[in-house]
């Protein structure tokens, strides 16, 4: 199979689907922007199999940056009604609450990962970055272990959560608690990708991280 | 314990993301020295998140981004400027006027450190200001939005602590007022003796401030709604903070026309990612102080503490200094999720008013967004002045006496924090 080939397909399906550089502006990142920008993660010319992984990842990107603004949207909608009635309709909406909730572990799972791409994710890395390469390699090697160990831990307890949550239902709104709880394995998954991406690059390549400027508003 | 707390330094002294440190230090104390099933992890990650007041953060957290970018902050500025801008030293006073506004709208310090030091940078490098100075007051103005309501950090000490959220909001605002009151008086000394750059010739003019605060009103009406919502029981701190998010949103985009409905995606983007990072500690850290819980830490601190001191005194210098170490070296959120489930029950114990105590750890991890080595705010104000860290720090003690002095007021003067909070939730 010519990998090369499929490669440019992706491409060429993904740009068919509507993702196109204004799309990317709207819903990505200015940092993933930036980073294509200066042809190192450059979709449209890396062929071969990092092609198709890259575009993939993109669509992955898309779709969960997609989903997270649209779970912020509803959490504000629900809670906005859940006063509206209160206040003006005189009627006391049972079920926003929970909804709203249940929007918010949904959000936070898969944000996570999204704050993991935009590098919010706070450390303090001023001690570590005084330290000689090697050590410096392995401190990063062992925190990549051990947090990747914790995701796969919270992963590997979500299923036992969710066989749970498949006869259990929620109170108000009386829906499967499985709803909810399959935010973990999903979000956590994609967190896993994601800090893979983030530290694997400064474990081969230690101080690449503290050149990167941090983001200002936070 | 010790172990799970030595563990959790280590692993963020050799630069892991918080979030990591907290939920594995957490795991391997429980994997190593309990029975437990793993299976607790993820139960408790789910049940961090699976909270309703916590969801005043994200919504908090978008109010504030869009702010910045929609031109709330902008017309605080041009308020000030009419209302302060003829004191000798202006910039900085409308730094600070600005800053307190700021503070009352938004939740976070660095973003409000961001908005108010990108706008009056430029203007005070053009009038030859002591820049790192000027750097170190944009710093601490920003860092007075944890404690003038509202506030994320007051929020999750509320959780945290079983407290009322709006009674912490109360707490926090007459230490907030005398905070910025005493740092624009230092400042205006300073001024004072700093030659000709801190002239002002402009002259007070009551139309130029009535046409600035017509300009800003739409902005100014958010904390009342806000504060006052939860105060009087209308809202909760979650309603309050869904209705500042879509108020500065319809402020931004059909009065001040400073953003379209094209910005919203990216801006949404933005705050998610935050307001997530803030999350997910609080997700992780509720595995630790599961753990905390479980294995009555605070119990044993406490009978070591009374064998130290019986004095409430003597433990309040000791939390203090304690709490502004972990300040400087810690960011706020996480600081909290872990110091305070073990200190509050002990401070109880000592007859300490847990609002009290709270405003108190709020008010020293603000101190710590200003102090190196690790000072988000000092950092974002440096970046933004094109400054160095070191100079800035250099200067920082200027407006850290201030915060200091407020400090020791709140930890041994109860009234200066509890005033208003007896009076609405008596």
């Amino acid at each position: 199979m010519n990998w090369r080939c499929l490669g440019r397909y992706a491409r060429f399906a993904s740009y068919s689907l509507n993702f196109r550089a204004t799309l990317r502006q709207t819903l990505g990142d200015d940092r993933l922007l930036e980073l294509m920008k200066a042809k190192q993660y450059d979709a449209t010319r890396a062929g071969g199999v990092r092609g198709v992984a890259q575009v993939a990842l993109n669509s992955l990107r898309q779709v969960v940056n997609l989903l997270a603004i649209i779970l912020l949207c509803v959490m504000t909608c629900l809670i906005l009604f859940q006063i509206l009635g209160r206040y003006v309709f005189n009627y006391s909406i049972s079920w926003s609450e929970e909804a709203a909730i249940f929007a918010q572990v949904w959000l936070v799972m898969l944000g996570a990962g999204i704050a993991m791409r935009n590098r919010n994710h706070v450390g303090v890395d001023i001690l570590i970055a005084m330290c000689p390469t090697w050590i410096q390699r392995a401190a990063k090697t062992a925190s990549f272990l051990l947090g990747a160990w914790l995701i796969v831990v919270v992963i590997i307890g979500s299923f036992s959560l969710i066989s749970i949550g498949l006869i259990v239902k929620s109170a108000a709104m009386q829906i499967p608690l499985a709803i909810p709880y399959t935010a973990l394995p999903v979000g956590m998954s994609y967190f896993l990708l994601e800090f893979a991406i983030a530290t694997l690059p400064e474990i081969r390549d230690p101080g690449t991280d503290a050149k990167q400027a941090p983001d200002i508003v936070q | 314990m010790s172990f799970a707390f030595g563990g959790f330094l280590l692993l963020v002294f050799s630069g892991m993301p918080i979030v990591f440190a907290m939920g594995v230090a957490a795991l391997i104390s429980i994997a190593l020295l309990t029975d437990v099933p793993l299976t607790i992890v993820a139960q408790r990650v789910y049940g961090g998140v699976n909270s309703f007041p916590l969801m005043a953060i994200p919504f908090f957290v978008t109010a504030g981004v869009i702010m910045s970018a929609g031109g709330i902050a902008r017309r605080f500025v041009d308020l000030a400027a009419a209302l302060v801008g003829w004191i000798t030293g202006s910039l900085f006073m409308v730094c600070i006027v600005t800053g307190t506004g700021l503070a009352a709208i938004s939740g976070s310090g660095s973003a409000d450190t961001a908005a108010i030091g990108s706008i009056l940078a430029p203007e005070m490098r053009r009038r030859r200001y002591n820049m790192d100075l000027s750097a170190a007051v944009v710093a601490a103005t920003g860092s007075l939005a944890p404690i003038i309501p509202p506030s994320i950090i007051m929020v999750i000490i509320a959780i945290t602590s079983n407290l009322s959220i709006g009674a912490m909001f109360l707490g926090g605002i007459i230490p907030g007022f005398m905070i910025a009151a005493m740092l624009a008086l230092i400042c205006w000394v300073y001024a004072k003796r700093g030659g000709a750059a801190y002239v002002d010739t402009e002259q007070f003019s009551l139309s130029r401030l009535g046409r600035t605060f017509l300009r800003a009103i739409p902005g100014l009406t958010l904390p009342i709604i806000v504060v006052g919502g939860i105060v009087g029981g209308a809202f909760t701190a979650t309603e309050a903070a869904s209705i500042a998010l879509v108020a500065t949103l319809l402020i931004s985009l059909f009065i001040y026309r400073e953003i379209t409905f094209a910005d919203l995606p990216k801006l949404f983007l933005r705050s998610i990612s935050l307001s997530a990072a803030v999350l997910i500690i609080v997700s992780t850290a509720s595995i630790f102080s599961w753990l905390i819980a479980t294995l009555g830490v605070a119990e044993m601190l406490d009978t070591w503490l009374r064998s130290v001191t019986s004095s409430p005194i003597v433990f309040l210098i000791i939390v203090n200094l304690l709490l502004l170490c972990i300040g400087m070296f810690m960011e706020s959120v996480s600081a909290i999720l872990i110091v305070l489930p073990v200190l509050l029950p002990i401070a109880r114990s000592y007859g300490i008013d847990p609002v009290q105590f709270g405003v108190m750890a709020g008010l020293n991890l603000s101190i710590g967004l200003i102090t190196p080595p690790y000072g988000i705010c000092l950092y974002v104000a440096t970046v933004v002045f094109e400054g160095r860290v070191e100079k800035v720090s250099r200067k920082v003690w200027m407006p850290l006496v201030p915060m200091l002095v407020v400090l020791m007021l709140v930890a041994y003067a109860p009234p200066v924090v509890l005033t208003l909070p007896q009076m609405f939730f008596p």
